[in-house]
């Protein structure tokens, strides 16, 4: 017999790597975990594509993490030299897009961060800045060639601005600086996303949806709660909304 | 419905990872949903009655291998992954859900019904059961005899096994050169190999003479949607 998970059943999603003899990997870093546990969340990671509606089926929140930057094909782009590429891996992609699209279908909460926002944006129809640095938007943290993993880089901290009137304003007011490692960042918001918070030269940083769950930050919450509590309040607020919902 | 199948996962120790993370080859989720099990991996590891109480089975992964070297087996070694793993099969068990181990899965299995390991048997039995194959005899009634027959080949990539063997379980297979290679529960649904029946799969099978496992797969989802 099974039973019912009371608390939000929160699916994760982690990256791709390759072990010391070529074996593929799965991989998930432990904050994520971490902070939804702490944010009242019962996380399980979901590893394959042949499984996407199932675990949309008995997941009430999808957490889409950061990594390797998505293949700008994803958003209707093309590479046009050879410098412009970023490594990229086509199984995590699938598998992080198919799930988003599934959960925008049924309505289900996303919370997406870094590559996790990009995904949430681009599935809604919005798009992304191939590099920031190559468009020449100046921005703190932001590299021409992603670091690998993205979390070996030394996250750089800038100071972000605030939008009025978004569900997410009271909290976001309590965080003054955020960490910046990426090269990439949402150009055009999707139309049903407002802007949260933007970075001091105006790159967009933080993006949700008016009323439904649906949250993305560029920046890492989940690695500096200790530093700052507001970080889970984002995360506390979003399991609030699938808390409700259930 | 598929069944949910919970595959168990280790700290990774390789430095490309540089923060603290989880991971799992993918060929053990791969084989797991090949077979039409939905593949599950825990992540709160103070939640796992919860979590075996919803799941509908339980697959115990296999993981970095430790030196078998006596100065370096320290209690410390395992406890990163250990406690872990013997937690999810009790749990497990007390919901009643089917459990297949897989090289430490066996050895996992062993301790938690209150058995214990054999660190050092290379060096004492003087044999190799490190990167490399050989065969295996199984017993008469055992799952293995009735999926492949009395003698197979199998890859063999661990230096530990299992010691005095727990009460409750049997001895299914054993290597010619005397090493415990599969477990059976008397009256459990408690099944484990020593070896990596999820390599021995689909277009490159290790080794290439063993029998394709996939079908050791089929038969576990089918055992846990069974009991669903």
């Amino acid at each position: 017999m099974t039973s019912k998970i009371k608390k939000p059943i929160i699916l994760i999603l982690g990256e791709d790597g390759v072990g010391g003899d070529g074996t593929p990997l799965n991989v998930l870093r432990e904050a994520y975990g971490q902070a939804v546990i702490l944010a009242g969340g019962f996380p399980i990671w979901g590893v394959d594509i042949r499984s996407a509606e199932e675990y949309a089926e008995m997941s009430d929140g999808l957490l889409l993490t950061d990594g390797l930057d998505v293949h700008v094909y994803r958003f209707g782009e093309m590479y046009r030299e050879a410098r412009e590429m970023h490594p990229f891996s086509r199984t995590r992609d699938d598998l992080d897009f198919r799930l988003c699209e599934l959960f925008i279908q049924h309505k289900k909460p996303i919370f997406g961060i870094g590559r996790g926002m990009h995904i949430l944006n681009i599935c809604l129809g919005g798009n992304l800045v191939k590099s920031l640095s190559e468009a020449g938007i100046p921005h703190p943290g932001s590299n021409p060639i992603p670091a690998i993993p993205p979390q070996a880089a030394m996250p750089v901290y800038h100071g972000i601005r605030v939008e009025e009137n978004t569900p997410l304003e009271h909290i976001l007011n309590k965080i003054k600086e955020v960490s910046s490692s990426h090269s990439r960042a949402v150009q055009v918001e999707a139309s049903e996303m407002l802007v949260a918070a933007k970075g001091e030269e105006g790159v967009i940083e933080a993006i949700v949806h008016s009323e439904r769950p649906w949250i993305g930050v560029q920046w890492h919450p989940e690695l500096d709660i200790a530093k700052n509590p507001a970080h889970l309040e984002l995360l506390n607020y979003w399991i609030s909304l699938i808390k409700e919902e259930k | 419905m598929k069944p949910k199948i919970i595959i168990s996962c280790g700290p990774a120790i390789d430095r490309q990872f540089f923060s603290p993370a989880h991971v799992l080859n993918k060929t053990y989720s791969a084989a797991v949903s090949i077979a039409g099990g939905i593949p599950i991996l825990p992540v709160d590891m103070d939640a796992v009655e919860e979590l075996m109480q919803w799941a509908d089975g339980l697959v115990l992964s296999g993981s970095h291998s430790f030196s078998p070297v006596p100065g370096l087996i320290t209690p410390e070694m395992n406890q990163a992954r250990m406690p872990h793993d013997i937690a999810l099969t009790k749990a497990a068990m007390k919901a009643g859900k089917p459990i297949l181990g897989i090289c430490l899965g066996q050895q996992v299995i062993n301790l938690a019904l209150g058995g214990d390991l054999a660190h050092t048997f290379k060096l004492q039995m003087g044999v190799e059961h490190m990167m490399t194959k050989h065969t295996v005899k199984t017993s008469q009634d055992s799952l293995l005899r009735k999926l492949y027959g009395e003698e197979f080949w199998i890859n063999s990539r661990h230096n530990h096994k299992i010691g005095t063997v727990a009460q409750g379980l049997k001895v299914t297979a054993w290597s010619p050169d005397g090493v415990e290679e599969a477990v059976e529960h008397e009256s459990l649904p408690i099944y484990a190999v020593q070896w990596h029946p999820e390599r021995m799969r689909s277009d490159f099978p290790e080794p290439p003479e063993g029998p394709d496992m996939t079908s050791l797969f089929d038969w576990f989802i089918e055992l846990c949607q069974k009991e669903m």
